[in-house]
């Protein structure tokens, strides 16, 4: 985008529309340009959003029409919906999925009113308390409810079995099944319905129902002629929301869906049993279009059509219900509905602590054992991960909101409605998606974007259209050639103490031509650079020690513990080296910037060799098996929450000050920094807390993704339940919730006025 | 022309400088690299994960310098992982699982071939090991009927069943459990049991009617062990070997074997192509064939005969059952077709229970 030609005609010369409207958008980035830090931000999002968003799910669609094997285009598994003999199975998995999805929806949305509406208008007893219970099952694992709805409801449930006597014999109807999957779908997901609902019904300006009211009309007429009207965009944001993430759900149908199959499930056996990328794809595709359509749907219609405006100013008090008899149905139900909720919770927890579930209930604390003996790989490495994607999820929010709310420029759009999509789309095709593009080297993309990277970095930094031309042509030859060189004559650490050095070269070369007001910044830069190279070398002599002494260790706990310290220490030390490569290119213009005109034409060609050197070395991007990848994944299917607290929070503050802050002299950064950060820090806040529960509790993008160094808890869950059973799996799920609740109470520790900004944000998390 | 001259002189410089540098090192072959010792080692674990943790404890004690990464999957997962990775295996070894699925890896092309001493040790290489060593049986067990026993004395008049044919009884109407021939390697032995025994077209009617009983396809074999243990349902289709390990685990389980004959499997194991720590891998294969190392399956709850000769069955009973003459090669040519078959035809028939 930044290297269009840009050739200046004649005044006098009619100007295509095209080629003005190419232009504007090239000074719209041009302004951006000016402040490197918020590029450099636009850039680094940009190329995330890409790399894990877009291209994955392009390389799904692209795999559903192509045979892996052979590479031949073929319609093979979309002929199997018109060809009679598949037909009946593909028709009754897809109807039952869309039944499903719009039974939750419709279930969950009017369980999600009703919570609202004896929340806001019903003057309820202990309000927080019970708004705090109700948002329960959006930090739970996605499959909690189904396990515990098999602890209660199941065959030999403690409820159907114990309490009631029944005995499941043909024709008796049981919790496995549509209607068993409909009902945990509802419980899990209802408390989004809620949060949406809740907030557009206190955002309601009472005024209109008061005037109704004071004309005389009854509380009845009012309800349906003026208050559901008012609430209509939120019910249909809430039922398209809800219809979204049902589909996208894998752990509930997996586990209590019975002999009925919806489409996640079957991408997933498609994917992991029939070894069949063609048909998970195609199948992947077939569940896009509904998710897709309904994803548009509520994003650009039903949004538009909110009646309830934010002005910032307080509406008059909320109104209550007076009549006795509406109030106390409403709060008797909410009641009965919660005591449901936590009758479930405290089955899985009851189950975690029960010797055999069903037949022998003494208390046993071995599941526990187990969970923390062979699952501590799995706790401390989904803990480790999901932290570190948090605040990646966090900045990556930040940005894009920050430039959506307050920037101009082409393609600012397509940037929010992409990283929207990455937390929407079914988890289970993204993962897919992931497992496609990236087990062996994307080359196309991965050149593609240094290319973009590079081309910038020359326009940004040499005047003449041919030499940056020739500068990029140069130092990427370099750099491509030393990038092939280990392996063949060096033995990778000494190639790359090769490039620290002759990055501490460059420093050193730089020195006379750096002004010295800017000397510090860009050869410290480089330093830091080298120093990176070099710490990725030396690391080892701390980390292998570190295993060793771990793997001595008698206490198998601590013994686990230190070894996994070792391995997480070189998730930062021993990064990719191709977003080592990415990382170097966009500092590299930090440092280019900051030398003379004259001398900037060998720095970037230097720089880019490094580069170079470093994107194109060994197989890049193959990120299948690495930690990174999992962070990749979580941090896009949290990303969504966080840009939208993002949004929420910067659209309450009025552009004014900051633009008071700018006139007064002060630039971007300033402004950002001593003006914005701190008003939507506790935005922020709340959105990192979400960001974590939904790292933690995220199933379906991940479960192809695991492997033996790094597994992850929601996946050993849902292996669990078949392996060590309902109580393990339970032990497992009180571990996860107690990590979650644990670093929700630390994060509130920190900032104690995060309260105040949760509840405005309609953030949607649960399974995924 | 004399500006652009001097600014191609420093990448030049650059060139010879790096080039210079790199003389010395260039007799530093890559075979000192060959020499590093592994201290990791990634196993891919098909049985039950009791098992799997206790041979990476075992594993561990033996060699100290190493640490055991394991993932437990069952055969058809494992299968898709390795297909998956096969430019960038994550794995080393694959231990456990069906040797239909080791078959189809070999053909593959997912395994390497490894001359261990200790085959010498097992006990029937005919059946038990590949001819040209890709892969090798490591334990033996029969399919076998797992009934809840209270949901019998709940019913009474029903019995275990002991035949095939009882499973197809309407008392059984929504009782039974088995896995998903598609992620499963003990269902997809039960699917080529009954056409080895009753031939392809009546086998194939069998199964039919075999899921109109049949509760749940579970994704994981062992798993309807679990869940008729826990009186979920009422029989489940199983290896003995895993519902022996529930009944010690305490659930109210009765073990049958159907009286026509029943299948077997034969477990595998086999190094993965391209593995990245072969060394510490070939050390696990090693060890996994001594009989002391096949001794430990009791241990931890694994109930599987041995392969090698000096150890012993734990439950030699499992395999003194009628057994049929199971054909492993014709079972592994035809998975992906029967697999497709029995998703299209049987899983997704419309006259399941819903």
């Amino acid at each position: 985008m930044a290297e269009l030609p840009l050739e200046y005609t004649a005044a006098d010369r009619p100007v295509p529309a095209w080629r003005t409207s190419l232009r504007r958008r090239y000074r719209e980035f041009k302004l951006i340009g000016q402040d490197p830090i918020l590029s450099m931000g636009l850039f680094l999002v940009g190329i995330f959003v890409f790399l894990f968003v877009f291209f994955p799910l392009l390389r799904v669609i692209w795999q559903g029409f192509f045979d892996p094997t052979t590479g031949a285009f073929s319609l093979k598994y979309f002929a199997q919906y018109v060809d009679p003999y598949y037909q009946a199975y593909h028709f009754q998995v897809l109807r039952d999925t869309i039944t499903m999805g719009v039974m939750t929806a419709a279930g969950g949305t009017i369980l999600g009113f009703i919570f609202a509406y004896t929340m806001v208008r019903c003057a309820v007893p202990y309000p927080r308390l019970l708004h705090y219970l109700t948002l329960l099952p959006t930090i739970s694992p996605p499959f909690a409810i189904a396990i515990a709805s098999i602890l209660l409801f199941g065959r030999s449930g403690l409820i159907t079995k114990d309490l009631l006597g029944i005995r499941f014999s043909p024709g008796v109807n049981d919790i496995y099944g549509l209607d068993g999957l409909v009902f945990v779908q509802i419980i899990t997901y209802f408390s989004v319905a809620y949060l949406i609902i809740r907030g557009m019904l206190e955002r309601l300006d009472p005024a209109m129902e008061e005037a109704a009211l004071s004309l005389g009309a009854s509380k009845f007429h009012i309800f349906h002629t003026v208050t559901l009207p008012l609430l209509i965009p939120g019910l249909a944001g809430a039922f398209l929301l809800l219809f979204v993430e049902a589909l996208a759900d894998l752990g509930n149908p997996l586990l209590i869906s019975g002999n009925t199959s919806v489409l996640s499930a079957e991408i997933y056996l498609a994917i992991n049993g029939q070894y069949d990328q063609q048909k998970g794809a195609a199948l992947s595709l077939v569940l896009l279009i509904p998710t897709l359509t309904v994803f548009l749907l509520q994003r650009y219609w039903v949004s538009r059509r909110s009646y309830v405006s934010v002005t910032g100013k307080p509406t008059g008090g909320q109104l209550t219900v007076k009549e006795p008899y509406i109030r106390w149905s409403f709060i008797t139900f909410t009641t009965l509905t919660l005591i449901l909720i936590l009758s479930l919770y405290t089955s899985i927890l009851l189950g975690s602590f029960t010797r055999l579930w069903g037949i022998d209930y003494t208390p046993d604390l071995s599941h526990y054992g187990k969970a923390l003996g062979r699952g501590l790989n799995a706790v401390l490495s989904t803990t480790f991960l999901s932290v570190i994607a948090t605040p990646i999820a966090g900045l990556i929010g930040m940005v894009i909101a920050f430039l959506v709310v307050r920037k101009a420029f082409s393609g600012k759009e397509a940037l929010d409605f992409t990283s929207n999509l990455g937390g929407a789309v079914p988890g289970t095709i993204l993962g897919i998606g992931y497992i496609i593009a990236f087990i062996k080297a994307p080359t196309f993309v991965v050149g593609l974007l240094y290319a973009l990277l590079a081309g910038y970095l020359v326009s940004r930094t040499v005047s003449n259209n041919r030499r940056r031309i020739l500068i990029v042509a140069t130092g990427t030859l370099i750099g491509y050639g030393l990038s092939r060189l280990p392996g063949v004559i060096f033995i990778d650490s000494f190639w790359r103490y090769l490039l620290a050095l002759g990055t501490l070269v460059l420093a050193g070369a730089m020195f006379p031509f750096v002004p010295p007001a800017r000397r510090r910044g860009a050869i410290l830069a480089l330093v830091i650079m080298a120093g990176g190279l070099i710490v990725y070398n030396l690391s080892p002599l701390l980390t292998e020690p570190l295993a060793t002494w771990g793997r001595a260790m008698s206490n198998r706990t601590l013994s686990r513990l230190t070894i996994k310290t070792a391995s997480a220490i070189r998730v930062f030390t021993q990064p990719t080296m191709t977003i080592l490569g990415y990382t170097y290119l966009v500092a590299a213009l930090f440092v280019v910037t900051r030398a003379r005109e004259r001398a900037r034409a060998w720095i970037v060609t230097a720089l880019l060799a490094l580069c170079a050197a470093l994107v194109f070395q060994g197989k890049p991007l193959a990120l299948v098996g690495t930690p990174y990848i999992v962070i990749a994944a979580y941090a896009v299917r949290s990303t969504s929450a966080t840009v939208r607290a993002g949004i929420a929070a910067l659209q309450q503050i009025d552009p004014a000050i900051e633009e008071a802050s700018t006139s007064l002299g002060a630039d971007t950064q300033q402004t950002f920094r001593n003006i914005t950060l701190p008003l939507i820090l506790p935005a922020f806040i709340a959105g990192l807390i979400f960001a974590f529960a939904r790292h933690m509790t995220s199933l379906s993008a991940i479960i192809f993704l695991t492997t033996a160094e790094w597994p992850i808890l929601t996946v050993w869950i849902l292996s669990e339940v078949e392996q060590g059973g309902m109580s393990t799996a339970a032990a497992y799920s009180m571990i996860l919730i107690f990590i979650v609740l644990a670093a929700i109470g630390l994060m509130y520790a920190f900032v104690g006025q995060a309260f105040g900004a949760r509840e405005g944000i309609d953030l949607t998390l649960g399974g995924g | 022309m004399h500006s652009r001259l001097r600014w191609l002189i420093a990448p030049l410089l650059l060139i010879v400088f790096l080039f210079t540098a790199c003389q010395g090192v260039m007799v530093t072959p890559a075979d000192q690299q060959q020499e590093e010792v592994s201290t990791e080692l990634n196993v891919l674990c098909t049985p039950q994960v009791e098992w799997c943790e206790g041979m990476k404890a075992e594993f561990e004690k033996a060699n100290p310098d190493i640490t055991v990464n394991f993932v437990r999957m069952s055969s058809g997962e494992s299968l898709t992982r390795l297909r998956n990775e096969r430019d960038n295996p994550q794995f080393d070894i694959w231990w456990g699982g069906p040797i239909d699925s080791f078959v189809a890896a070999k053909q593959e092309g997912l395994l390497e071939a490894y001359d261990a001493p200790n085959m010498a040790n097992i006990k029937n290489p005919d059946l038990m090991l590949d001819p040209d060593h890709y892969w090798v049986g490591i334990y033996v067990g029969s399919l076998g009927f797992a009934t809840n026993e209270d949901w019998l004395e709940e019913n009474p008049g029903v019995e275990a069943p002991t035949s095939w044919d009882d499973l197809i009884q309407p008392e059984f109407e929504g009782q039974i459990m088995v896995a998903h021939p598609s992620s499963s390697g003990t269902s997809y032995t039960h699917l080529c049991t009954v056409l080895q025994l009753m031939g392809e077209e009546e086998g194939w009617e069998y199964d039919r009617q075999l899921a109109q009983n049949v509760l749940q396809f579970t994704k994981s074999g062992a798993a309807p062990a679990k869940f008729v243990g826990q009186g979920e349902a009422a029989v489940g289709i199983v290896f003995s070997h895993d519902i022996v390990a529930e009944q010690e685990a305490g659930s109210p389980l009765v073990l049958t074997f159907p009286q026509e004959g029943t299948g077997y499997e034969i477990g595998g194991m086999g190094l993965i192509k391209g593995a990245e720590h072969l060394d510490a891998a070939k050390k696990w294969f090693d060890w996994a064939l001594e009989p002391e190392t096949q001794g430990l399956g009791p241990k931890y709850d694994a109930f599987q005969a041995p392969t090698v000769e000096g150890a012993e069955a734990s439950r030699p009973e499992l395999l003194e059952v009628n057994l049929i003459d199971y054909d492993f090669l014709w079972c592994g040519e035809h998975k992906k077709e029967f697999v497709d078959k029995f998703t299209n035809e049987i899983a997704g028939a419309e006259n399941l229970k819903k």
